[in-house]
């Protein structure tokens, strides 16, 4: 009996029904159910109207600064429940520190945000705590927070409650004044008091299927920026900076990034079947456009897609932040090589990440390094938006980076939890048991969110590093840092707002492999300012306070049944 | 491919003119009836004789009829039948007009007529004859049928459907004409009722091939239902299995649903089969170009462009891969020929938009992109179409 234990391979090991794949190694636990997770994501079976469809977002914070990454889970209404005034609960849960969770929505007040959408996280007003932005059909909401375990709804007096339709939004100094503005993407103008009809249209069918209409044949809603004036309040300079969306594209995911490296952070917006835009930063308050031309607004062909989620990463560790966008079905998921000077190529075919994503509507999604070997794989959460159809619970995908340009998917073979089907929406990733690895949060639009530990038992090592602006906002924001640990070389930024309308842990997370120090960690803050730290022992969290260096550390809990 | 098997080359015209000829039933009065009996003896004897290409022996019979009865309308037509089958146009011409002339309701004769302008290239003329046989015989399912063929290839697509649907109306539709009408509603843009009238020609034909093609050709319209397509070609192919043109829609369909492998074997046995055309090529490039084998691509492509220098798409194709590989000299040449050759395509003002601007050239490349934003406003987009690489020639 002893002998047939020891030798049971780890893919009958009992618990989680995870299995370890041969070829990558990636082994994540659903611990949903045992974390105390019992959120549930509201929508209607039949999905009549687009509305019913596209939320919600999902975010990894730590509100209370105990060092442990907590959970928002957004939900939505229905068109029902809108008319008869009915109401759900977004959810805030507390992490213990222990695996477990705590649903702290109430105390916290942070649940009836109507028909919500996305979230973004960053500490707006400075204050050294995490506070909460979430997207809404409708006006959007500002939850300060209040440093106490609670919010306040600050959203009238700050003057940031777009009454529109809102999906992806992101905290982003793009002034480099030491304060976080916010910019906040808007999708299809709906009027809920003349719901198009289902089925009816041509931009109601679905390969000869009656479904739900949109967003094609609707009109879209311009995008906002918001200026943070310091004083808890924000002026809308939308128009003043070029990026109001005059077309009315259809605005989903955002991400903020220095793609070009001037030192001024760009805006990306993943329109839904309309050109992308690439708003480059010109630094003196204002942005231009250059979606087109720098490659970003369309795939290889010229053609628009259905553009849904974002994420940014070097991914091939020339030195430049790439990108990566999900899409619709049919079209594939799009990865724009930065090419330096503003010009990015499709690499999509090239990478062997666009085929394998074909038959999927994909939604959420990073660059995140599941096994720390340094370099960034890529998760996509996925699910259609037509239960009408045969596939409309989907499973995700998983690529492992393959260190030469390409990508091999390997979800299948990473065990249960992505064999599962299911209509995934937005996702965050973040080191929820501080061990050193990332995590995976999905909410999903029907029912239970999914939350996968990453048990994968790669051996290497890695490090967390939060950054604490002072000059700069305090979450240090637009941060890039450049970790160097002998001939690896990998950079990242600090973001607030990816993936579909979600946020990940504002820490930033480098795999090592199994390189035990890091010759070089260097901070280029958002001011300008350069801080380089040598020699730093990994497995640990770091943080990082601008001109100071490391003020504290932490080693990861040590996981040894899974490392 | 053709739909119809109304072709025009002389071994069917003459096949179909014997063949009308056989249905020629003189019929005369009641004194002359022996007398008449003996004629239709005559003249049944010399048509079976054409029919068994016995040609000498055939005109010598229908001649001692022409001594005694000159104008005798069913043997002007026999003998013009043998001058057609002899390559003898003029003459044929003559003795069937002069059958017509003599005998106005001798539909055979306008039938051979129509027949003889349409190798004369005088179409009109063709189908005025196919007309007149209608008006005197409107059940005539033969007429209509080649009416229905001929005005579908004038791109009289209005008048067909309305030939045919009024022939509906009082018979039951055969199955080339099924197929006819399926082919103009196809052009008419009415996939829906194509696909109905093609389905039904298939239930009363199901061995006939080329239905089979058309309507898998019919399928690949906007919006194309790759599905439905492949079905058709894989049963056009399992009828004809070497059939190149079958070989290569099946290749492209394939390749539209990104089944790579498949693909390329079906190209690849498209060429091998005879069918060594620029889209065969293309497509092949494109496989290759998605496989990340840009050299071979590029190879692909070239082939391509040899065969078909007025093949707009694969400069484009050609083009954005050297664009990929940042050889913008060969992409810059690439990409404006093929933009000349095909100025609808967004791909290459699209891809010429991305070259000028890496080249430092932003007055240049925001021409192009005004030319892509242009081209969506209209509708020419090829997201908007559901294509992304041109189609074979449907």
């Amino acid at each position: 009996m002893l002998a047939a234990l020891i030798l049971l391979p780890l893919s009958q090991a009992p618990g989680g029904g995870a299995t370890v794949n041969q070829a990558g190694g990636a082994r994540f636990t659903d611990v949903t159910e045992q974390a105390g997770i019992t959120f549930k994501h509201v929508s209607t079976p039949e999905k009549r109207y687009i509305v019913e469809s596209m939320s919600g977002g999902v975010a990894l914070l730590d509100y209370d600064n105990d060092g442990h990454l907590d959970i928002y889970f957004v939900n939505s209404l229905t068109v029902d429940l809108l008319k008869s005034k009915g109401k759900t609960v977004s959810a805030l849960y507390r992490n213990r520190g222990d695996g477990t969770f705590a649903d702290v929505t109430q105390k916290a007040g942070v649940g009836d945000i109507g028909w919500g959408m996305g979230i973004a996280i960053a500490d707006y007003n400075n204050d050294g705590f995490q506070d909460i932005y979430v997207t809404c059909v409708g006006a959007n909401h500002l939850l300060k927070n209040n440093g106490d375990g609670t919010f306040t709804d600050v959203t009238e007096k700050a003057g940031v409650g777009d009454p529109r339709w809102s999906t992806g939004a992101s905290f982003v100094d793009y002034d480099n004044d030491g304060r976080l503005d916010l910019f906040v993407a808007n999708y299809v103008s709906f009027d809920f008091n003349k719901l198009p009809e289902f089925g009816k249209e041509k931009t109601c069918q679905f390969k000869g299927v009656a479904v739900q209409c949109g967003p094609r044949g609707m009109a879209g809603d311009g995008d906002s920026l918001y200026r943070n004036n310091g004083d808890g309040t924000f002026t809308d300079v939308t128009k003043k900076a070029g990026v109001s969306d005059p077309n009315g594209y259809y605005g989903m995911g955002v991400i903020s990034s220095d793609f070009d490296e001037d030192g001024l952070v760009d805006i990306f917006v993943a329109n839904d079947s309309t050109p992308n835009f690439l708003y480059h930063n010109k630094g003196d308050g204002t942005f231009k456009e250059i979606g087109f031309l720098s490659g970003t607004a369309l795939n290889e062909n010229g053609a628009a897609q259905g553009c849904m989620g974002v994420t940014v990463a070097d991914y091939d560790h020339d030195g430049k932040l790439d990108l990566f966008v999900t899409n619709f079905d049919d079209d594939y998921n799009v990865l724009y090589r930065n090419d330096g000077g503003r010009f990015f190529s499709d690499a999509s075919y090239a990478a062997k990440i666009a085929a394998v994503s074909l038959p999927y509507v994909g939604w959420g999604t990073k660059f995140f390094d599941y096994d720390n070997d340094g370099w960034v794989d890529l998760f996509v959460a996925n699910g259609h938006v037509y239960p009408q159809i045969k596939n409309f619970h989907q499973r995700n995908l998983l690529h492992r980076n393959n260190r030469d340009g390409t990508f091999t998917e390997v979800a299948e073979q990473s065990g249960a939890p992505f064999a599962e089907k299911r209509a995934g929406r937005g996702a965050a990733f973040g080191d929820i048991d501080n061990d050193g690895d990332t995590d995976i949060v999905v909410n999903n639009l029907d029912g239970a969110p999914l939350v996968l530990r990453n048990d994968t038992a790669s051996g290497n090592n890695s490090v967390l590093i939060k950054t604490i602006g002072v000059r700069s906002n305090r979450d240090g924001v637009g941060a890039r840092v450049k970790v160097v640990s002998g001939d690896l070389v990998q950079k990242d930024e600090v973001r607030s707002g990816d993936s579909y309308i979600s946020q990940s842990d504002l820490r930033l997370h480098f795999g090592l492999e199994r390189r035990t120090k890091i010759d070089l960690i260097e901070i280029r803050w958002p001011g300008g300012a350069v801080d380089k730290i040598s020699d730093v022992k990994p497995n640990r969290v770091l943080t990082i306070r601008e001109g100071q260096g490391i003020v504290e550390q932490k080693e990861f809990k040590a996981a040894p049944a899974r490392r | 491919m053709l739909l119809a098997p109304f072709k025009f080359n002389a071994r069917r015209a003459v096949l179909g003119l014997a063949l009308v000829c056989i249905f020629l039933a003189p019929s005369q009065g009641s004194r002359a009836q022996e007398g008449a009996n003996d004629l239709a003896g005559q003249l049944e004897r010399a048509a079976s004789l054409i029919g068994g290409n016995q040609l000498a022996e055939a005109e010598r019979l229908l001649n001692q009829v022409l001594k005694v009865r000159p104008e005798e309308a069913a043997a002007l037509n026999l003998l013009g039948a043998i001058r057609a089958k002899q390559g003898k146009l003029v003459e044929a011409e003559v003795l069937f007009t002069r059958a017509v002339a003599s005998d106005k309701r001798l539909t055979g004769a306008r039938m051979n007529l129509a027949y003889l302008f349409l190798l004369k290239g005088e179409p009109e003329k063709s189908a005025a004859e196919l007309k007149e046989v209608l008006r005197l015989e409107p059940a005539n399912a033969e007429a209509a049928y080649r009416l229905a063929w001929l005005l579908l290839k004038q791109n009289r697509t209005d008048e067909c459907i309305d030939l045919v649907e009024r022939v509906r109306q009082s018979q039951t539709l055969s199955a080339p004409l099924l197929a006819v009408l399926g082919d103009a509603y196809m052009r008419r843009g009415d996939r829906g009722k194509a696909v109905g009238a093609l389905k039904s020609a298939l239930e009363l034909s199901p061995a006939e091939a080329s239905y089979h093609y058309t309507l898998g050709v019919g399928w690949l319209k906007h919006p194309a239902d790759l599905q439905e397509a492949e079905g058709s070609f894989r049963r056009f192919l399992g009828l004809r299995p070497g059939d190149a043109q079958g070989q290569l829609h099946l290749g492209y369909v394939l390749l539209k649903q990104k089944r790579h492998a498949e693909a390329r074997d079906l190209l690849e046995r498209s060429l091998q089969t005879g069918a060594a055309t620029p889209e065969a090529f293309y497509y092949l490039g494109l496989i290759a170009q998605g496989q990340n084998e840009d050299e071979r691509a590029i190879g692909l492509f070239e082939k391509s462009i040899q065969l078909g220098p007025s093949f707009g798409h694969v400069h484009v194709a050609l083009g954005s891969t050297y664009l990929k590989l940042k050889d913008y000299t060969r992409a810059q040449a690439a990409l404006e020929t093929g933009a000349k050759l095909t100025p609808d395509d967004t791909k290459a003002h699209y891809n010429l938009a991305l070259l000028y601007a890496r080249l430092k050239q932003p007055e240049r490349a925001r021409e192009e992109m005004l030319i892509v934003e242009r081209l969506k406003g209209e509708g020419k987009a090829r997201d908007d179409d559901g294509d992304t690489f041109a189609p074979p020639p449907l």
